[in-house]
Order: structure tokens, then C-alpha cells, then sequence
């Protein structure tokens, strides 16, 4: 440990991590949420993110950032996302949901290239400035240290994400034949569900939420389509440990990875890129299958 | 052997499992109030048969008629609202979720014109169910699977009810009272399609058989016919 | 936007379609006969590679030597991916352990007197080898998907510790200035410094190419195809896995050392995850089924992704679209089209001078693929049935209980198996026979009891450590290597049991293969040795299932359900094969069956399960005539079986 890191230092970088978290969760939430219905490792998923970004981008021009309409840049840079996520689906994961791994990754992979050549295209390599509504500028003080409001936003966001995303497939009728779709799709076809719009629905949701994590994340600033990469990372870090397709696994990985990586710019600043992956791989050592994990795949 | 109205007329259905033609120019027909029985050896093509019929693997056919409509090309879950169930073979059921949300999963479809049967219905039918609806599928005993099974299947108001070998791996009683459950609803105008390894209970439970070889119908019979012992042996090899 | 959409949908059915096209185009033989010509297309690619710096101009010998040390890294990832069936994204790693090894010595002056970087080079394999086999331990917890992740993981962790390390590693910036000898030197002898990696990557393709083809390569396809059944050819999967990755690791390594030889550079951008994205796209791109593949893969990468982003800034998007294509339609890559075109060629140039081109290969008619190729028994003399009572009991259990969930499954059953006895397993369906049967085979761990194999306590031993002391099974669904021989599912299984298949050079002992194909004539199979397992009519398959079980040099013998799926007369002949094959080779052979003609026909001694008990045991005689038996099994299945 460094000498000379109070104990207002932690609370800082505690509640910071908290608020890394939350995105995180935004981020991972979809990624799990696809992973568990449709089997289909989705590395185009930072890039859907990404996407999200530049949406939210280019849309609160003509909409503004203010403190009544932000909420309409946030949720149609999702919608926009969904709906690339509905093209994506149908047009290309569809055909390889019985093709082998190899294929699977690549062509989502193939994504993250022509994702990240397209945005570049449209909105250049550079980052954007960021903006943020009034209501949610500034800083709150806590332990001496200022935290951005903004953070304190994405927490009650992802906050509200899962227990939306709870709701959804614990109290509603489409959420019930989501987790039926979890353990045999094959059976909820012979019960009279349309499996394949199902499957659509639950990418465009998974997409949604990835293009509102990203719309939401342009608060910070944005460093350019780098992002994608970076996200879906991280996502992966989350949801492996998590366990696949568990929501309330991606909820807890997310706080340990969020809280680890910013707890870590204490102890270890030059580490604090690996400190995540040592957290994953000393789970994964004891449990392979995740902290909420049921299986081995 | 009366004529009654024909509920079901598959006419020369090809089936594949995977790369490989399983079923061959099979036609067979189910009547309203009917109970057919398929039998054959293991790998004969019955279960391909019926997963076909119900269109949940690549097959082709001539027509597959269901109350005079063909519902050949469409998907499966068309299949089950235009009033075709089919309880697949191994007790299948939706072990994360609770039986009350089993048997709910299929009240989001549609009315399939056939027997009308309620969650209600379900519970009197299957008292063990009703008892055990706050807990989750995986949890029940293979017989209280198969019960869901057939219930969750019933719920979707079939005019024909297709069950693949549902006597596998289940108590003697628990078998009596499925086949009772069955022969009650095919008095009440249900079509009924079975596939058996148990022959007794196909034929205890069905008025007519199909006997199955290679994907390809070899005998065609009443009940009667198909007890005899040298037709049972030629065509199972008991 | 229907119209479009249909037209898009049409696409998916593309790789259909042209698989289609392409069997008609050019038979089997036609594309047996081209193999001879990919060959002359490989060696003329490595010559061309060799020559380069004869004649092509300076800008073009350095993308050459790219295409060389990025191809090593593909192929020595693809013997993960190919060989073994494992898809590692974290492949970079070992190109930065090997690279970062060279290049901290010499610039950081980090390790002193041995800075030197050709010496270091000289031990890039070690540090390849060592990470890999550290690393091993993590990732190979995985299997497939997790595998990936896990690599994934870890290949980052290398990367955020290459990132974070400035003081050691110059992180984003580099360790730059890494010049490994004046005669070396990129400027002044640049055509020496080509000849040199071509020259390493040369032995490394050699030796990776002597590796595949050694009986650990066949044991690795082996577990590829089928990692349950390559358990149960005495298989150690695990420690084969692991092999294959330090064998991998040790390439990439050196690749790595020699990139940065190459670059004199070396930073923690070059070993991110997208370096070992683009590794699996090389391996891609130009069919990794092909041994050189991964080199086309990597040639076409550098070349055309220069060209692309010369030609345009939307490179990444062309380059994604193309990984897209093949990925969706032409799994086979580029040395697949290759492949093609060549086999086309052949049979045009046949057609020409007119030759038709038989195809001799599995599509033979309806009636033959239904077929069971058993050996004609008629004329063996015909063995008088008599009952045999054994000599002293080879496997023994006691009281095993195994519960999945709620539900007991096998509830305290015992066997007693005496040596050289035909001993069934019989029961209604749901008895728990084939989990009993999982429990004698090592493949569940039982709850409670004990197992007996030869008298040792073989309770909770895993099933690779069974079958070496002589227990060989067979499964009730059908369990092959499949895209193997029909020769090398037993070749491999009876090199596999006495760990022949660890040698990483050489070949199979000589006569093992005369032996696998005496073996194959005994099932009736010699003529079809060639072909793939899957090729096989069902009944073939069973045939080879059984034959794949005694390879382990078994003397006890399990088989689940061994005529399951077969026709009535061909179970006949298939049963007395078995029996006869047993009294050969005096095997003990546990079986589970359905068909109570065969279990009365051959068994000396019958088991009788019932709700994961034993309900009775005894001779063919004792069970008919035991009044138990009759209610609980016989009497709930027919009567015509009572009778038999």
C-alpha cells in the first residue's frame, strides 16, 4: 500500500469505482442478458456501445443536453442501437447460431472492424468533448474530495436498469419465455412461441442497453472509437466472472471489477490495467464457472 | 373400422436428422377422436416422425392437413396455434421455472380450435401438479414431469396431441394414468398420435397402429391386428 | 424492404448452395488427386518465400518477413485450433514473452552480459515453453468457450502488465533500438536479416509440421473429434491438452523474438487481444485445415491490409467484411479454394482426355449404406451353447448410490463379474442401468460404495486410469472420432492405452497398424479402413464402437445397448461376433440390452436392475423362472418376452 493514501482517499475512489461500476453493469448487463438466451458470444457488443456514443453524439446538436431533453438523446441513441442491433441479428448472428465457435467469434469479431472503420468515417478518430446536463454538472463533496454528479446519475441508471431488467423477466409474460428460451428454445417452439423474433427482441434489448450505456458514458467525454474495444473487454471480464448469463452475477462482478480497478490507482497505479484481469483469473482458479455461474460451458 | 372425419393427413413426408434422410414418402392420418400408435424398433425414425409432423426438424412433404388447412411449410410454433401439441420424449419441461410458469408459458399462444383446456383443468387433472405449482420444474420427479409435460401441451386447445415414448423412464402407475387421461380426451374428439417403445400402452391406449421401419410404414392395422404376436414380433423383434 | 430482406436471407443459404456446386463439380478422387498438387503449390509458396530477396523490391521483402514471423504465430496457433480443438484469443501473449525477452535483455540492459539478443533468441522456446505451461494450469480449467475467455483474460493481463510496466517494458512507447547483430542489421543487411527468419521460421514449420504428424498429433485429432470417447481410449486429455498448448507457446515465442529481431522494436500495443484476433483471422483466412494455411492467411493479411489502407480509410471495414465472407461462406480459406481449383483442374484435364473420374466415396446406394458389414460366421465352426460359470471375479461392486438432484438413480447395487463370463445388465427403462453402467465405467463418481477392478480399488478413479488397466467400453449412442479413419479410431485407441500417442516425433510402433487392421477385418470393417467414421452406415458404426473398445487391449469389455438401432437378423450375427470375440481373446464382457432374445441367447449370467436396485441375479434359467423378475420386468413390457 502507498504511504499517504487517507482515508478520504479511499471513500473517493470507492465511490468513483461505484460509479465506474455502473457503466460497467449498463455495458455487461446486455452482453449477459444475449449470452444467456441466444448462446452467441458477441465481441460486436463494445462496438454497439461505441456506436451508442456517437449517436448520442450527434443527436444532442439538434435535441440539447439540457435537463428536459438529454433523456430523449440518451434513449434514442439506445433505440438507434437497437435497431442496428435488429439488422445485425437477423441479417448475420441468425445463420450461426448452430455453426462452430470459431465461426461464431469471428463473425462477430468481423464486426468490430467494420463497426469501428464506419464510425471513424462519420465522426473521425478523435474524441468528442464531453457535455452535461445542468442538473448533473458540478461536483458533490464528499470526504474532500469532489466526485462529478454525473456518477452518482449512473448509478441510479444502472440501478434502475436492473431492477427494470428484473421486472421484465421475473413479472412479465415475454421475460418468462426469455428465461424458458435460457434452458430449451426448442421446447418453447413446440409451446407456441415465435423463438426467433423472441431471440431478435432479446438482442435488440442487449443492444439497447449497450447504445444507452454509450449515449450515457458521452458525460465523461469520449476518447474515440477506441472505446469499443476497451468495453467489450471489460464486459467479458464481468460476465465470465459473473457467470455467463447470469444477471445478478454481472450486477456483482461489475462492483468488485469497478471498485478493483479504481482502488487499485492507489495500491498499484502502473497495474491498475491488470489488477482486473488478476481478479478474473484468481475467480476463475477457484470457481470456473463464475461467482453465479451453473454450469461449465 | 368406421370413417370418421380426418383430422390429420400427412402425406408422403421426408424427414432428415442432421445431413441424413431419416424418413422416407411416409403418410399416415390421424382421425377426430382417434388414438394412432407408432411403433417400431429403436432408430426406425419415429421420433423424426413426429418432430417433423410438428415441424421442429427440416422435413418435406406432399401436405401435412390439419383440419383441412396445410400447415406443411409452417413454422412450429404456427403449428401449435393452428391446434397440433406435441409432448416430446423425455419428460421436457422448463426446469427454471416454477410449473405454474410452465403450464403459463403456453396461455401467451393461441386457442388451437381443439379440446378446451384450462390451467384449471390442468390442476383437476393433475392434482400433484396443483401442489406442487410454486416449485420449480427441475425439482419434480420424472412422472410430475411428464404430467407438466402433457399439460403444458393440452393447454394449447389441440385438435391432435402427438406424445413421443411417454411411457420412458416412468412408474407403471404413473403410465395407467396418463393413458387413462388420454383415452378420456380421444373420447372427447381429441386425435391422438403416440409413439411407444411400451407397446402394451400403445396398445391399450390406441385404436389403430402404424407399424415403422427404416422411415418407411411396413404394416397398417387395427388394434386387434396388431396384437398378434407374429405381427408384433416381426416388425419389434421381441 | 421485404425483397431486400428475402435476398439477404437467400445469401445465408450460400454455403448450401456452393457445397452443393462443388460436389458435383469435382468428385473425392479429383480432390484426392490435387492434394498432390497442393503440395507443389506449398513448396512453390516457400521457395518464392526463400527467393524474395532475388527479386523483389525492398518495400516487398519486408512484408515477407512480416508474412513469415506473423505466419509462424498463426501456425503455431493453429495447433491449438486445428490440432486439438481449442480456441485460445490470447495468443499474443507468447509472441510478447518471447519478444519483450529479447528486447528488455539487450535495451534495458536488464540481464547484463546475457543482453545479448541472439542468445536471448536461443531462449525464447524455454520462456514460451515455461509461460505456456504456467499459463496451462489457469486456461486449461476452461473447455471450449470458457477456454477462449479465459485466454482471453489472460493474454490481456499479459498485455496491462506489459502496459503498466514502463520502467521495464517502455509500455505503449516501446522498447525500441533492439539490434541483435551488426551482420543482422535491418539497414545495412537487410537480405541477411530475411534469410535469417526465413531460415527459423523454416525449422519451426518443419518441426510443428513433424509434430502433427507424430502419434501425439493423432491423439490430439483424436480428442478434437471426440474428447469422451479419446477418455476412454486411455486417454489422459488433460495432459495432452497441456502439451499442445506449451508446444504452442514455444513457437510463439520464438515468433515473437523474431518479430522483434525484425522490428527492433517491440511494444504493448503489438501483443493486445487484436494481435491474437488477427492471429485465428489469419488461420481463417487461409484455411485452417490446411498446414500451411495459416502462412497463406498471414501473406494475404499483411498484403492486403496494406493495400487496403493505402487505398482507403475505411480499411478496417473492407478487412471485416472479408473475415465475414469467409467466415460465413467459405469456412475452407483460401488454401480450400486453392484446393478446389485444383481438383477442378484435374478433372477437366481427365474429362479431356477422357477419363471419368469414379467416385468411389460415400454416397454408395440406399440399400449398401443401410448395410452392417459383418464377417460371414458360416464358416467358423459352430459353437455349442454352454454355460460358463467363470473363474474368479474381475469386477466387483458394492453398494453404489448415485443421486442427481432429487432422485436416487442407482440405489445400493452390487455386481459381481467372474472372469470370462457374458454377464447382462437388464431392467425396465428407468432402472438406472446406464448410470450404473456410467459407474462401473468411471465416468460418474458414485455417492457411496466401492468398485473392484482385478481386486484394486478402483472407486472414483476417472475413466482414462480404468481403461489402461484393462477396462474397455462402448457407449449406446454412437461415440467416434468421427471426421478419423475407421483405421485410426482403433489405431489410435490401441496406441493411446499404453501411452504410445506421447511421442512428439516419429511414428506408431511398427505392426500396430497390421494389428488395427486385423482387428477391423474381425468386424467385418478391413475394406472400409479408409473411410471416416461418419461415412459409416449405422450399423458400421456399431461395429467400430465395439471394435474401439477391445483396441485398449481390454480383457473386461462394457458395452451399452451394443445392438442398439441394428436390425433383427444383423443383431443376430453382431451378438455371436461378440461372443465370439470374447472367447478369442478371453474377455469378460458386461453388456446392457434391451433385446431379451439376445440376453437369454448369450448370457451366462444375468443382473436384473429395478428402480436403481438389484431385484435378482442369476443364471438365464434362475431369472425366467424368478416370479419377482417376471412382475417387475417382464410382465410390464410383453409377454411374448416371458416366453422367449
Amino acid at each position: 500500500m502507498i504511504v499517504g493514501a487517507s482515508a478520504s482517499q479511499y471513500v473517493v475512489q470507492i465511490v468513483t469505482g461505484l460509479g465506474s461500476a455502473a457503466v460497467l453493469f449498463l455495458i455487461s448487463s446486455g452482453l449477459t442478458l444475449t449470452f444467456g438466451a441466444l448462446r452467441i458470444v458477441n465481441f460486436a457488443h463494445g462496438s454497439l456501445y461505441m456506436l451508442g456514443a456517437y449517436l448520442a453524439v450527434s443527436l444532442r446538436e439538434p435535441i440539447g443536453f439540457s435537463n428536459g431533453t438529454f433523456w430523449i438523446v440518451l434513449i434514442l441513441a439506445g433505440l438507434g442501437v437497437a435497431l442496428a442491433g435488429v439488422v445485425l441479428e437477423v441479417f448475420f448472428f441468425r445463420p450461426i447460431y448452430r455453426r462452430p465457435l470459431l465461426t461464431q467469434l469471428l463473425v462477430t469479431f468481423s464486426f468490430v472492424l467494420i463497426l469501428a472503420g464506419i464510425v471513424r468515417s462519420i465522426w473521425g478518430a478523435e474524441g468528442e468533448s464531453t457535455s452535461v446536463p445542468p442538473f448533473l454538472g458540478g461536483g458533490v463533496k464528499i470526504a474532500g474530495g469532489s466526485i462529478p454528479t454525473y456518477q452518482f446519475f449512473f448509478m441510479g441508471l444502472s440501478v434502475a436498469v436492473a431492477v427494470g431488467l428484473y421486472l421484465f423477466l421475473y413479472r412479465t409474460g415475454i421475460g418468462r419465455m426469455v428465461r424458458a428460451a435460457v434452458s430449451d428454445p426448442e421446447l418453447l417452439g413446440l409451446s407456441g412461441v415465435n423463438v426467433r423474433i423472441l431471440f431478435t427482441g432479446v438482442f435488440a434489448v442487449g443492444a439497447f442497453l449497450a447504445g444507452l450505456a454509450g449515449a450515457a458514458v458521452t458525460m465523461q467525454g469520449l476518447s474515440g472509437p477506441d472505446i469499443a474495444v476497451r468495453a467489450v473487454i471489460l464486459a467479458f471480464v464481468v460476465i465470465v466472472i459473473g457467470g455467463l448469463g447470469s444477471l445478478i452475477g454481472a450486477f456483482v462482478a461489475s462492483i468488485l471489477v469497478g471498485l478493483a480497478q479504481d482502488l487499485g490507482i492507489i495500491w498499484v497505479p502502473e497495474a491498475t490495467l491488470a489488477i482486473v484481469f488478476v481478479v478474473l483469473v484468481v475467480v476463475l482458479a477457484i470457481r470456473p464457472q463464475g461467482l453465479f455461474g451453473s454450469r461449465v460451458a | 373400422m368406421s370413417q370418421g372425419e380426418r383430422i390429420l393427413d400427412v402425406r408422403r413426408l421426408n424427414a432428415f436428422y442432421g445431413k441424413s434422410q431419416v424418413v422416407f414418402d411416409l403418410s399416415m392420418h390421424v382421425d377426430k377422436g382417434e388414438a394412432v400408435a407408432v411403433l417400431g424398433r429403436n432408430g426406425a425414425g419415429k421420433t423424426t416422425t413426429l418432430m417433423a409432423i410438428a415441424g421442429a426438424v427440416t422435413s418435406r412433404a406432399e401436405g401435412v392437413v390439419l383440419g383441412g388447412q396445410d400447415i406443411g411449410g409452417l413454422p412450429s410454433y404456427k403449428r401449435v396455434h393452428r391446434g397440433l401439441s406435441l409432448v416430446p420424449s423425455g419428460s421436457r419441461s422448463f426446469p427454471t421455472l416454477t410449473v405454474e410458469e410452465n403450464l403459463a408459458m403456453v396461455r401467451a399462444g393461441k386457442n388451437g380450435g381443439g379440446i378446451q383446456f384450462s390451467v384449471e383443468d390442468a390442476y383437476e387433472q393433475f392434482p400433484k401438479l396443483a401442489e406442487l405449482k410454486a416449485n420449480s420444474a427441475g425439482t419434480l420427479s420424472g412422472g410430475e414431469r411428464q404430467m407438466l409435460a402433457v399439460a403444458r401441451a393440452m393447454l394449447a386447445n389441440p385438435r391432435v396431441l402427438m406424445l413421443d415414448e411417454p411411457s420412458e423412464g416412468l412408474a407403471p402407475l404413473v403410465v395407467r394414468g396418463i393413458a387413462e387421461r388420454l383415452k378420456e380426451m380421444s373420447k372427447r374428439g381429441l386425435g391422438v398420435l403416440i409413439t411407444e417403445q411400451n407397446h402394451r400402452l400403445a396398445l391399450d391406449v390406441a385404436d389403430r397402429v402404424y407399424f415403422v421401419e427404416k422411415g418407411q410404414i411396413v404394416w397398417e392395422g387395427d388394434k386387434a391386428a396388431a396384437g398378434d404376436p407374429d405381427v408384433l414380433s416381426r416388425y419389434l423383434s421381441v | 424492404m421485404t425483397a431486400i430482406a428475402q435476398q439477404l436471407r437467400s445469401l445465408s443459404m450460400l454455403p448450401a448452395l456452393s457445397a452443393g456446386a462443388r460436389r458435383l463439380q469435382a468428385s473425392r478422387q479429383a480432390y484426392t488427386e490435387a492434394n498432390r498438387g497442393l503440395w507443389i503449390v506449398g513448396f512453390g509458396l516457400i521457395a518464392l518465400m526463400g527467393l524474395m530477396p532475388f527479386f523483389a523490391p525492398s518495400s516487398h521483402i519486408l512484408k515477407g518477413q512480416q508474412a513469415l514471423y506473423f505466419g509462424l504465430l498463426a501456425l503455431s496457433l493453429n495447433l491449438l485450433v486445428n490440432m486439438i480443438g481449442l480456441i485460445s484469443f490470447g495468443h499474443a501473449m507468447f509472441f510478447g514473452f518471447g519478444g519483450y525477452l529479447v528486447a528488455v535483455g539487450f535495451a534495458k540492459e536488464a540481464w547484463g552480459p546475457f543482453g545479448d539478443p541472439l542468445l536471448m533468441f536461443a531462449f525464447t522456446p524455454l520462456i514460451g515453453a515455461v509461460s505456456a505451461f504456467v499459463i496451462g494450469f489457469v486456461v486449461l480449467r476452461g473447455r471450449e468457450l470458457y477456454f477462449g475467455l479465459l485466454t482471453l483474460g489472460m493474454g490481456q493481463l499479459i498485455w496491462a502488465a506489459a502496459h503498466g510496466w514502463q520502467s521495464l517494458t517502455g509500455g505503449t512507447n516501446g522498447t525500441t533500438g533492439v539490434f541483435a547483430a551488426d551482420w543482422l542489421s535491418p539497414f545495412e543487411h537487410a537480405n541477411n536479416l530475411y534469410w535469417f527468419v526465413f531460415l527459423c521460421v523454416l525449422v519451426c514449420t518443419a518441426l510443428i509440421w513433424v509434430i502433427m504428424r507424430s502419434p501425439f498429433g493423432d491423439a490430439c485429432r483424436a480428442i478434437r473429434e471426440n474428447r469422451r470417447r479419446a477418455e476412454f481410449a486411455g486417454i489422459w486429455v488433460k495432459r495432452y491438452e497441456m502439451t499442445a498448448f506449451v508446444i504452442a507457446g514455444t513457437f510463439g515465442a520464438v515468433a515473437g523474438g523474431l518479430a522483434v529481431i525484425s522490428e527492433t522494436q517491440i511494444a504493448s500495443g503489438q501483443i493486445d487481444w487484436q494481435r491474437s484476433a488477427f492471429a485465428l483471422i489469419m488461420c481463417l483466412i487461409g484455411g485452417y485445415r490446411y498446414f500451411l494455411g495459416p502462412f497463406a492467411g498471414a501473406i494475404f493479411f499483411i498484403w492486403v491490409r496494406d493495400w487496403l489502407t493505402k487505398e482507403t480509410t475505411l480499411w478496417d471495414t473492407v478487412f471485416g467484411i472479408i473475415v465475414l465472407c469467409v467466415a460465413l461462406f467459405f469456412v475452407a480459406g483460401l488454401s480450400g479454394t486453392i484446393h478446389w481449383a485444383l481438383a477442378w483442374l484435374v478433372t477437366g484435364i481427365k474429362r479431356l482426355r477422357g477419363i471419368r473420374l469414379v467416385d468411389e466415396a460415400p454416397e454408395l446406394s440406399a440399400a449398401e449404406h443401410e448395410a452392417v458389414h459383418l464377417p460371414s460366421l458360416a464358416s467358423e465352426a459352430a459353437e455349442p451353447r454352454e454355460l460358463r460359470t467363470g473363474g474368479e471375479p474381475v469386477l466387483v461392486a458394492r453398494n453404489l448410490t448415485k443421486s442427481f438432484g432429487g432422485l436416487v438413480a442407482v440405489n445400493g447395487a452390487s455386481i459381481e463379474v467372474r472372469q470370462g463370463t457374458m454377464h447382462a445388465i437388464i431392467g425396465p427403462n428407468g432402472a438406472g442401468k446406464t448410470t450404473f453402467f456410467n459407474l462401473l465405467t468411471g465416468l460418474y463418481k458414485p455417492d457411496s460404495g466401492t468398485i473392484h477392478l482385478e481386486g484394486a480399488d478402483v472407486t472414483g478413479v476417472a475413466p482414462w486410469r480404468l481403461v489402461k488397466r484393462g477396462l474397455g467400453r462402448s457407449f449406446q449412442q454412437t461415440n467416434l472420432f468421427w471426421s478419423l479413419t475407421a483405421l485410426d479410431n482403433v489405431l489410435i485407441s490401441e496406441a493411446a492405452v499404453d501411452d504410445q500417442t506421447l511421442r512428439i516425433v516419429g511414428k506408431h510402433r511398427p505392426g500396430l497398424r497390421e494389428r488395427s487392421h486385423q482387428l477391423l477385418d474381425r468386424v467385418g470393417l478391413g475394406s472400409f479402413a479408409g473411410f471416416s467414421a461418419s461415412e459409416l452406415s449405422h450399423g458400421d458404426q456399431r461395429s467400430l464402437e465395439i471394435a474401439s473398445a477391445i483396441a485398449v487391449n481390454s480383457r473386461i469389455l462394457l458395452l451399452d445397448e451394443p445392438t442398439a438401432g441394428i436390425s433383427p437378423s444383423e443383431t443376430r450375427t453382431a451378438v455371436e461376433l461378440i461372443r465370439r470375440i470374447a472367447r478369442e481373446r478371453d474377455l469378460t464382457v458386461v453388456f446392457v440390452e434391451h433385446d431379451m432374445e439376445v440376453v437369454f441367447g448369450i448370457a451366462d449370467r444375468i443382473t436384473v436392475l429395478a428402480r436403481g436396485s438389484v431385484l435378482a441375479e442369476g443364471t438365464p434359467a434362475e431369472i425366467r423362472a424368478n416370479p419377482e423378475v417376471q412382475k417387475a420386468y417382464l410382465g410390464e413390457t410383453t409377454d411374448e418376452e416371458a416366453g422367449a
